[in-house]
C-alpha cells in the first residue's frame, strides 16, 4: 500500500478510515490503525501539532531520519525542563537529558520524512 | 469554590465512582480472592470481547518486549500478571467510557507511558531497591486516576487547569488543585484505591506520588512511581493540565541513588520502548 498524506486542517473527518498507523514527527504512535478519523481524533492530532500526517502501511519503506524534526522535539523538551533551571545551576542535568534523548532518537532512527 | 464535602456530596449523588462493567467487576473479585486459574480467568475475560481485545493489545505493548505477537488470551494474562490486570480493570473501562472528554485521552496516554517508565525503572534497579516490577507498573498506570473524577465532577475547573498547562509561571497541577479545592487528585485517587482494596503500600504511592518523602510504607516504590511520572513527562507524555517536569526529579534521582549513567540508561530505554505506545486507542 502506498503512503497517503492527509491534511488534517482541510480534511472532513466523518467516515475517513485510517488504514495504517499514524505517527508524529518523532515516530511516536498517535493512532493505531485501523480506526475512523472522528472529529475528536482530528482535534487531538491537531493539538499535538500534527498538520500533515502520512498514512502508511507497515510494509512501507523505512522512515528516513529528519534532523529538523529532532531539533524541534529537543526544543520542546528544553521547554518542558525549564522549571529545573534554578535548581540545576550549571545546567548539567538538562544537558545530560537533552543529549541522551537526542542519542536515543538517533539510535532508533525513527523520524519520519514528513513535518508537522 | 468547591470543597471536599460539596465535591463528594455531588459525587455520591451522581452514583459515586462509576460502577465497573459486570464482567470486569467479576474479574477484580476473582483476582482479589486469589483462587482462580489463568485458564478460568481467560474464559472470564473473554466474556467482554472489547476488554479482551484491549488486554491482548496491552500484552503486545512495548512494556513486555515480546518477540512474537501474542494472540492467546491465557498467555497474555500470564505475561501481564494479576496486579497490572487489576489496574487495567480499574482504568480501561473508565478511560474508554469517558474518552470523549477533552484531556482524558492525553491523561490515559500519560498513564500508560508512566506505567512503562516505572516498570523499566523497576526492572533496572530491582536488585538495589527491592521493588516488585508488577507493583511498580500497576502504580504507574493508576497514579493519576483521581484526575478522571476531577474531569467528571469539576469540569470547568479542569478546563481552566488545561488553559494554564503551558504557563511555566503557574503552580504544578496538584498544587493548583489544593489551592482551589483544598484537596488534590492524589487524595481522590487514594479513595478510589481504598474502594478496590489496594494494599497500603499502593495507597501510599497514590497519595504521595508528588511528595514521596511523606510515604510511610515502601518509600522506594513511591519514589519510583514519582520518577516514572516525571520521566514520562520528560519524553513527551505530558499531563493535559501541566506540561513541565518538576524540580523534584533532581531529588528523586538523589534519593534513589541514581548516577547520571543510570539515569541516561533509563531514559534511553524509556524513549525507545515508548515509541510503540499509541496516543489514541481505538
Amino acid at each position: 500500500m502506498k503512503c497517503v498524506a492527509v491534511s488534517l486542517e482541510t480534511l472532513d473527518p466523518e467516515g475517513v478510515e485510517i488504514v495504517s498507523d499514524v505517527t508524529d514527527s518523532l515516530g511516536r504512535l498517535l493512532a493505531k490503525a485501523p480506526c475512523v478519523l472522528e472529529p475528536n481524533l482530528k482535534k487531538l492530532l491537531l493539538a499535538r501539532g500534527v498538520r500533515y500526517v502520512y498514512i502508511r502501511s507497515c510494509a512501507d519503506t523505512p522512515r528516513s531520519f529528519d534532523n529538523e524534526a529532532l531539533e524541534k522535539e529537543l526544543e520542546l523538551l528544553k521547554k518542558r525542563l525549564i522549571l529545573l533551571a534554578p535548581h540545576d545551576r550549571e545546567g548539567d542535568f538538562v544537558k545530560m537529558v537533552v543529549e541522551t534523548v537526542r542519542g536515543a532518537y538517533q539510535k532508533e532512527e525513527v523520524l519520519p520524512e514528513h513535518r508537522d | 469554590m468547591l470543597n471536599i464535602p460539596d465535591f463528594f456530596e455531588s459525587f455520591d449523588r451522581r452514583g459515586g465512582f462509576p460502577a465497573l462493567p459486570e464482567v470486569i467487576s467479576e474479574i477484580v473479585h476473582e483476582i482479589d480472592a486469589e483462587r482462580i486459574s489463568i485458564v478460568d480467568l481467560a474464559r472470564l475475560v473473554q466474556k467482554d470481547m472489547s476488554f479482551a481485545v484491549q488486554i491482548l493489545a496491552h500484552a503486545n505493548s512495548p512494556a513486555y518486549n515480546m518477540p512474537n505477537r501474542v494472540t492467546n488470551l491465557s498467555l497474555a494474562l500470564q505475561i501481564i500478571g494479576l496486579r497490572p490486570l487489576k489496574a487495567l480493570c480499574l482504568t480501561i473501562p473508565l478511560f474508554t467510557r469517558f474518552k470523549h472528554i477533552m484531556g482524558l485521552p492525553e491523561l490515559w496516554y500519560h498513564s500508560r507511558v508512566t506505567a512503562l517508565c516505572t516498570r523499566i525503572a523497576a526492572e533496572k534497579f530491582r536488585q538495589t531497591l527491592q521493588v516488585d516490577v508488577e507493583v511498580a507498573e500497576t502504580l504507574g498506570l493508576i497514579h493519576d486516576i483521581g484526575k478522571v473524577f476531577l474531569f467528571l465532577e469539576a469540569d470547568e475547573f479542569m478546563q481552566c487547569q488545561m488553559q494554564l498547562a503551558d504557563d511555566p509561571q503557574t503552580l504544578p497541577d496538584w498544587k493548583r488543585e489544593r489551592k482551589a479545592l483544598r484537596f488534590d487528585h492524589s487524595f481522590i485517587g487514594t479513595r478510589f484505591g481504598r474502594k478496590f482494596n489496594l494494599p497500603p503500600a499502593m495507597l501510599d504511592a497514590l497519595l504521595y506520588h508528588h511528595e514521596p518523602e511523606k510515604a510511610q510504607y515502601q518509600q522506594e516504590l513511591v519514589y519510583l512511581c514519582a520518577l516514572g511520572d516525571q520521566v514520562a513527562t520528560m519524553i513527551g507524555a505530558i499531563h493535559p493540565d501541566f506540561r513541565f517536569v518538576e524540580p523534584q526529579i533532581l531529588e528523586i534521582q538523589k534519593r534513589l541513588g541514581l548516577l547520571p549513567v543510570h539515569f541516561q540508561d533509563l531514559l534511553q530505554e524509556c524513549v525507545r520502548r515508548s515509541l510503540g505506545i499509541s496516543l489514541i486507542e481505538t
